[in-house]
């Protein structure tokens, strides 16, 4: 095989090489977002037939993916250099999920500036408001060849500046912002 | 054990593998987790929750939650490590500390907290680790007791300012 025809990566994702979003600017904006559905896969799921929680990060993932395309991102935009870093995660798994599943996703803005995003994705079952996990990420915009984080284009900015307006009347999630530890009882 | 010098655990030793690394060229934020999964589970033979242990208690491990400091990039085929410290426990959760480094440095790559609760998989509910394990547990905890509070752990996620 000629070493050119390889991939530059072995991973993809399930939007990959699907572009980005035409955006609207006169259509309304979910709040939340609702990017992205699917069912459990076979390669998710642990021995005893319920979704790996390394696995829900995964998932969560996914629906970046399908938010990246809807402000702009694609394999052309990050073939241009630039792209968003995730500087952190948490996850909190509240109820398993067996394979054969369908989920579905949303995605609130909690917070932006010109660099960085600040998302919550929750996974519910299929319908249902069965909230099967959380997850809360940090963001940011960066120039990959210089290494350093930078300002979102303007057009891009003006989309997650629409898309803040139209979630800053969302109630906070309640496992926004909690650090991890043990809870005691007083006394 | 109180003679010997408190260290962290070493509960994971690989390389980035190929099907790990996305389209931005490092490992991708989602397999951080993976590993430390792995790592998890080494804790988890380490207190008696391995295969055997899982089969004799009924018992098993679940991630309530976890955090992720994401610190630097990591390549394909880099060898790394992850070292994991023991925050706290009682009688069925135990808050554990990971960090993930390259291999036979302290470069830290990235931090991971998480809290993990013993669950008797005949519900599945949560219940008391058992005997044989939270002895080994409580060790580990108090071994681990005067070992420095990690740069990264009970953070929170927010945009500064």
């Amino acid at each position: 095989m000629d070493p050119s025809q390889k991939p530059a990566h072995s991973l993809t994702t399930p939007l990959e090489g699907t572009g980005h979003h035409a955006w609207d600017p006169q259509a309304p904006i979910k709040a939340p977002l609702r990017l992205l559905s699917t069912t459990v896969a076979p390669q998710w799921v642990d021995y005893n037939g319920h979704m790996s929680e390394s696995c829900y990060l995964l998932v969560f993932g996914d629906n970046s993916d399908a938010f990246f395309r809807f402000i702009g991102i694609d394999e052309a935009y990050r073939a241009a250099g630039r792209s968003f870093y995730t500087v952190q995660t948490q996850i909190h798994n509240l109820h398993e999920v067996s394979e054969g599943e369908p989920i579905r996703l949303t995605l609130q803005l909690l917070d932006c500036d010109d660099k960085r995003l600040h998302i919550f994705h929750a996974m519910f079952r299929g319908n249902s408001a069965d909230l099967l996990a959380t997850g809360e990420q940090m963001l940011v915009h960066v120039d990959m060849l210089a290494g350093r984080s930078v300002p979102m284009p303007s057009d891009m900015s003006a989309k997650v500046q629409a898309i803040r307006a139209a979630h800053a009347g969302m109630p906070r999630p309640a496992q926004a912002g909690q650090p991890i530890g043990i809870r005691r009882k007083p006394g | 054990m109180s003679e010997a010098p408190v260290t962290l655990l070493t509960t994971w030793r690989g390389t980035v593998l190929a099907q790990w690394v996305d389209y931005n060229g490092h490992l991708n934020d989602g397999y951080y987790m993976v590993v430390f999964s792995e790592a998890t589970n080494a804790v988890m033979a380490l207190i008696g929750l391995d295969d055997a242990g899982r089969k004799a208690t009924g018992h098993s491990i679940f991630t309530l939650e976890s955090h992720i400091n994401y610190l630097q990039e990591v390549k394909q085929g880099k060898a790394i490590e992850v070292r994991t410290q023991i925050l706290g426990s009682d009688a069925k959760r135990l808050q554990i500390y990971q960090t993930m480094v390259l291999a036979g440095t302290d470069t830290l790559l990235a931090a991971n907290e998480q809290m993990l609760l013993n669950v008797d998989m005949s519900g599945p509910r949560a219940a008391p680790f058992a005997p044989t394990v939270m002895a080994k547990v409580q060790v580990l905890t108090v071994a681990h007791r005067s070992l420095p509070r990690p740069t990264y752990a009970g953070r929170t996620i927010a945009l500064p300012g």
